[in-house]
């Protein structure tokens, strides 16, 4: 049932793809794209930024999480709600704002727009999606583990190489994830950074060359890229796991003195948001200051936009985790061949530029449901079908946090799986049910391209609305900035929401999350009578 | 004791399936709770409202378009106010969105920024022949060739320049004088619509060899800024003294700015009638799927008079964008008039049918994206 249920949704998420071949690709297409210079100059940045990018977040999301829990840095609370931060800006805004701020204050310099800059700024906006799972593993190794080496081994810091890195490794490879999709599939940012990528190659086919011949073959090429990246990743994730050591309570790990470094390093961790979201802040704040009068944008406008945006946003993440259920359920529960391919296949959809997925459903719902095409139904799928993988990805988390045992018990004492789902599962790994939500919420209410395409007529979300100001391909910020000040206005509420979550006091079940991040703790007599019992199901 | 375990299982069961029933009820109680605000949080502004217009026509006309959303939104509300229809809007649409709608297709007429679209969907047979009164209002040469679609606002090639790093009496007398030695660095391109459409001129007129030509040392020299609304910040900036790129990317800044006199940077057009003068349309057609085509037509028709859309787009920048007006007799406001501009004369679904310029672009690695 769960199988069957959970191929579905896998099938249904790969549905666009039919879209590609059935409308028609050829490897000739993509034969002659390749023989012109920008286009493998293309691809090559593709992967240049994809492999830069990757290695920065890796080192500021990790980084990051070190401090805020293991380390004496001050007000560790606020600086995770300011290190998550970032996830509340639009690429596309963000990536605007620091042109446009370097332009202002700094014409000339040119940083922004170079490759490593751009990566710099890609970086920046994107480290959250590493630095939440580094958290969330970093708290939850056991100290005791770690003391056992120090004893062993005398030293700290082979104790956190020890113990913690490995707990590492399987959150570094779900954040950078991610990570690596969002780059390849980034279009707005890219464009504003002055960046080639193959994306940028497949919507310029689109939009300024009509060839969606060309741009359909092209994007199977960056299917091939995902898979890649979906590879590597589950290698990252690596095959070892940290046994579930049996434990009375669960504490805190132990903190590392910074002593004299203290301020100096927080000041350091400080520049990380501040140059995240600070360019964003300060040219909306800039142009909510000097707003003309003529400004076409009035505030009344604006009440719609956000009532459309937050309910498409609540929409997609209550269908998206109803949708997830089944795959994260199966794919922690039983992790045969069959269901990890259908997990990864979820991720594929992640991949493909969202403005060719836009077209897919255009394509499908004018012959499947031509009824409602251009209903808010079609665009709440969309968005599920591309923001499920984040629901997927943290469900997983949050069921396999839920100790074996516990539905052992449960079994042994008669209770029918459903109900230990209901009862243990739910209550337990609420809280990866209730992240993989607020995350696809967030997601959904910044996405641009395949909300423009398919939003109802004449409607409006705080994105489109804020990209229609867009006058001579720039952001006008004074006409803007009330769309860009409500957008990280109404980011922030699941942000704080996130954060609150993941700090949520450690319970003896939560604690070894971050150890079995991409492996269920498995004993062998628990995992028979988990797979007995569900052969009633 | 054998006896009492399935009755146990069975009461769990039972009670399971209420617990699990009742989540569920709550689940999808408020998927749909979220739905709803959803739909309502749109309703507002897609509701047409019969009430407040003028005369109760129920007639709704869907506009497909690629156009700035403020001109488009400036242009179908003058209308509305007018006669009554109204419009479901489709911004940032796409020949593809139109072509994977198939049967299904909604739009009855498709505004464009470029000639490109329109002309593809003339070329894809997706269009009905635009009035012949309709074309009569517009200047010659700007609309379709095949009379597929009218023109109805224009926008013009042109040289920024910078004052401060180059003197105007320094700058190149035609477009193709930019690849001299002395500008060599000292210019910003992009390979925009535009451009592409510049150079499909070049290859009719100069033919290929001279273009590819021509082509290579303007990328020798100059500096690539992918974007037009690039080219004019940098050069606004100071970042490189001279770019190529449209007129109205100039004046949309310098409204935002508070006006022309606030900006650094200067429009040049060049002197003589020259290719770097290009004057592109921006095209209105009717599907030939349209269910509403007399209505349609009766747009096309408003949108291009001297009294009518003509006015909207002569307007300030704030509502037309700076466009230039195209029917016979009405100037911009902001720009002037379109005669003043020496662009040479050329079959504007040639231009638009650009190919040939693509393909060579994309061989020099000019192409956009």
């Amino acid at each position: 049932m769960t199988a069957l249920a959970a191929v579905t949704v896998a099938g249904a998420s790969l549905l666009p793809f039919g879209y590609l071949f059935f409308t028609g690709i050829s490897a000739n297409e993509i034969r002659t794209q390749l023989s012109y210079p920008a286009t493998t100059g293309a691809l090559v940045q593709t992967l240049v930024l994809t492999v830069l990018v990757c290695g920065l977040t890796a080192l500021l999301g990790a980084a990051c999480a070190v401090l805020v829990t293991r380390t004496t840095a001050p007000v560790p609370r606020l600086l995770t709600v300011l290190f998550t931060l970032p996830l509340a800006v639009p690429g596309f805004v963000g990536a605007y704002a620091i042109y446009a701020a370097e332009l202002v204050f700094a014409p000339g310099l040119g940083v922004v727009t170079s490759l490593p800059g751009a990566g710099c700024v890609l970086a920046l906006s994107l480290f959250p999606y590493v630095f939440l799972p580094c958290l969330i593993a970093l708290r939850g190794v056991d100290p005791s583990l770690e003391e056992v080496v120090v004893t062993l081994r005398g030293s700290k810091l082979s104790a956190f190489r020890a113990v913690s890195l490995p707990a590492l490794r399987p959150a570094l490879a779900a954040g950078l994830l991610i990570v690596a999709l969002h780059v390849l599939s980034e279009y707005g940012a890219m464009v504003q950074l002055g960046r080639s990528t193959l994306t940028t190659k497949i919507m310029a086919e689109m939009i300024d060359y009509g060839d969606y011949r060309s741009a359909r073959s092209l994007s199977l090429l960056l299917v091939g890229l995902a898979s890649l990246v979906l590879l590597v990743t589950r290698w990252l994730a690596g095959r070892g796991w940290v046994t579930d050591v049996a434990r009375g309570t669960a504490r805190p790990p132990r903190r590392a003195s910074l002593g004299a470094w203290r301020l100096p390093v927080t000041a350091l961790a400080l520049l990380v948001p501040l140059l995240a979201v600070g360019p964003t802040v300060l040219m909306t704040v800039r142009g909510l200051l000097v707003r003309r009068p003529t400004s076409a944008t009035a505030w009344s406008d604006v009440g719609p936009a956000l009532s459309t945006t937050v309910g498409y946003a609540v929409a997609a993440a209550l269908v998206a985790t109803a949708v997830a259920l089944p795959v994260s359920w199966w794919v922690t529960r039983h992790p045969s061949l069959p269901a990890q391919l259908t997990e990864r296949a979820v991720w594929l959809a992640h991949a493909i530029p969202s403005a060719i997925l836009a077209l897919a459903l255009v394509f499908l719902a004018t012959r499947l449901v031509p009824a409602l095409y251009k209903s808010p139904a079609v665009l709440v799928a969309a968005y599920v079908i591309l923001f499920l993988p984040l629901a997927v990805a943290n469900q997983r988390v949050g069921l396999q946090a839920v100790r074996r045992a516990y539905g052992d018990v449960a079994a042994s004492l008669g209770s029918r799986p459903a109900r230990t789902f209901t009862r243990i599962h739910l209550p337990l790994g609420s809280s990866g049910f209730i992240a993989g939500a607020i995350l696809v919420a967030l997601d959904a209410s910044k996405e641009l391209t395949a909300t423009l395409m398919l939003l109802p007529f004449n409607a409006g979300t705080l994105s489109t609305k804020l990209w229609a100001t867009t006058n001579g391909e720039s952001l006008d910020f004074s006409a803007a900035a009330p769309y860009a000040a409500l957008l990280v206005l109404i980011g922030i509420v699941p942000v704080y929401l996130l954060v609150r979550h993941t700090l949520a006091p450690l319970g003896p079940t939560q604690a070894g999350a971050g150890h079995q991040a991409d492996r269920p703790a498995a004993t062998g007599s628990g995992q028979d009578l988990i797979s007995t019992l569900s052969a009633h199901e | 004791m054998t006896s009492s375990s399935p009755k146990s299982t069975g009461g769990a069961q039972v009670r399971r399936g209420r617990l699990s029933g009742r989540a569920t009820i709550a689940f999808l109680a408020l998927s749909v709770l979220a739905l709803a605000t959803a739909c309502g949080g749109s309703s507002p502004t897609t509701a047409d409202n019969p009430s407040t217009s003028p005369n109760s026509t129920s007639t709704t006309l869907t506009v497909y378009t690629d156009q700035h959303a403020e001109l488009v939104e400036s242009l179908t509300k003058a209308y509305t106010d007018a006669t009554g229809v109204t419009f479901n809007i489709q911004n940032d649409a796409t020949v593809g969105q139109i072509q994977a709608e198939g049967d299904q297709a909604k739009a009855d007429v498709f505004l464009s920024e470029d000639p490109s679209p329109v002309a593809l969907l003339g070329k894809d047979g997706l269009l009905a022949p635009v009035e012949e009164s309709t074309l009569q209002q517009v200047r010659p040469g700007l609309s379709s060739g095949q009379d597929l679609w009218v023109a109805y606002a224009a926008r013009a090639r042109v040289l920024f320049y910078n004052p401060t790093k180059v003197a105007e009496s320094e700058l190149p007398v035609k477009l193709a004088d930019i690849t001299e030695p002395q500008y060599k660095g000292t210019f910003a391109w992009a390979p925009s619509g535009a451009f592409v459409a510049t150079t499909q001129y070049l290859l009719s007129t100069w033919g290929e060899d001279k273009t590819t030509s021509f082509l290579k040392e303007l990328k020798e020299n100059g500096v690539n800024e992918q974007k037009n609304g690039k080219v004019r910040d940098t050069v606004e900036a100071g970042q490189h003294a001279m770019g190529l790129s449209n007129h109205y990317y100039w004046w949309i800044l310098a409204a935002e700015k508070g006006g022309p006199d606030q900006l650094t940077s200067k429009i040049h057009h060049f002197p003589t009638e020259d290719p770097g003068n290009l004057v592109l349309s921006s095209g209105a057609a009717v599907l030939k799927s349209s269910q509403n085509a007399a209505e349609a037509q009766k747009f096309l028709a408003w949108l291009t008079s001297k009294d009518g859309g003509q006015q909207v787009i002569a307007g300030p920048v704030e509502v037309s964008g700076a466009q230039y007006p195209v029917a016979t007799g009405v100037a911009s406001s902001v720009v002037g008039d379109l005669d003043a501009i020496k662009s040479p004369a050329f079959d504007m679904d040639v231009l638009a049918d650009s190919e040939q310029a693509e393909e060579l672009l994309k061989r020099l690695g000019m192409s956009s994206g």
